[in-house]
């Protein structure tokens, strides 16, 4: 069984996910836990990519990749809060854990 | 105030015997979350791959159906600018509000006053010196591309945003020459130009941001124009504002960390 592009992508999209969403549990970094997220940002517009192509058709379909355009925006946008978040509870507090990771450690 | 409240959170931490203490500690919370993420990824691999391969739903023969009277030639532009331009209109609302937030976090620094954290050598400033113009040239080139083929607001307003972060990383204090008022209007611009744009056409009996179809070409690119702008000085401001600099109290109060 040979797998198609689309396949391929579509697994690897999964697995990259799921290492995202260990990423965001296991460590408690808050920087770790923003690269994290977008780990699987990154996972789920790779997901919106094969979808785009799951017709087959000479075309692919315009809408997933067009919030794939927008969802690229809004990641770094909400990336940028969440540094800018991340650096004020280190100012404020010292550490760069949240008060419920410090207390398990 | 806010230590005594950790260490309660501690100490009531300490005393929780519920399992989810244990699996939160250490070794375990890792083999747990390492076991759940495998399963989950069975789970999401059966169901993706269901949808990827057996799906043939989707949106492309209506997009295609009505491509001749979105304006563009390009699909994505036409779901973007046309098709489904409120998700276009709320994104650049999106980036106005991550803007505003960030600098609310910050305390004193606002956007103008924050200077370069560097300062650049002769090779660093002769790049940037050639590399600038590159850029701002390949941003008009990819809008202007955006309306046939491959290309758009959101590029080039990327390409933008890094032609600014360059300027930046280079120490040139662009930001002196830039009033407050004027970068913030910059980066408002598209989110009230297509809310008003939009409005207007309501006015005139049309729905939110349907273009008159015989112009829809000309409002695209128009739009695209502000957007390009706004998501440039938008992203570029995002830069600025997660930049190392000193944020809120004086650097000797956070000095503890180590990476600031």
């Amino acid at each position: 069984m040979t797998l198609s592009t689309e396949a391929i992508f579509t697994l690897t999209a999964v697995v990259v996910f799921c290492l995202g969403l260990y990423g965001l549990i296991a460590s408690a970094h808050l920087v770790r836990k923003i690269m994290a997220i977008n780990i699987m940002g990154s996972a789920v517009f790779l997901l919106f990519g094969s979808i785009a192509r799951r017709n087959m058709l000479e075309q692919s379909d315009p809408v997933p990749q067009a919030m794939v355009i927008t969802g690229i925006v809004v990641a770094v946008a909400a990336t940028a809060f969440a540094l800018t978040l991340a650096r004020r509870i280190h100012a404020e507090t010292g550490t760069t854990q949240l008060p419920e990771e410090r207390g398990s450690e | 105030m806010s230590t005594t409240r950790n260490q309660a959170k501690a100490a009531e931490m300490a005393t929780d015997s519920t399992p989810w203490a244990a699996v939160r500690s250490g070794r375990s919370l890792r083999v747990t979350t390492a076991v759940g993420a495998a399963v989950l990824a069975s789970v999401l691999a059966v169901v993706a791959f269901d949808v990827v391969m057996n799906d043939k739903g989707g949106l492309t023969p209506q997009a295609m159906e009505h491509l001749d009277e979105s304006g563009v030639e390009n699909p994505v532009t036409a779901v973007l600018l046309n098709f489904r331009s409120v998700d276009t209109w709320l994104e650049v609302g999106v980036l106005v509000l991550a803007v505003m937030s960030v600098f609310a976090l910050h305390r004193k620094n606002s956007l103008t006053s924050s200077p370069p954290v560097q300062r650049g050598g002769y090779v660093l400033s002769r790049m940037t010196g050639a590399f600038v113009p590159l850029l701002v040239l390949g941003a008009g080139y990819l809008l202007w591309r955006g309306t046939h083929a491959p290309g758009g607001a959101f590029q080039a307003g990327a390409l933008f945003a890094a032609a600014g972060v360059i300027v930046r990383l280079s120490g040139r204090n662009a930001l002196q020459y830039i009033q407050g008022w004027l970068l913030r209007g910059v980066i408002i611009l598209a989110f009230a130009c297509m809310a008003g744009i939009g409005i207007l056409f309501m006015t005139a009996g049309r729905n939110f941001l349907e273009y008159p179809a015989a112009h829809a070409g000309t409002w695209i690119f128009l739009l695209e124009l502000v957007a390009t702008i706004s998501i440039g000085a938008g992203l570029w401001a995002l830069f600025i504002g997660t930049h190392p600099m000193p944020l809120g109290r004086p650097p000797s109060r956070t000095a503890n960390g180590t990476d600031t």
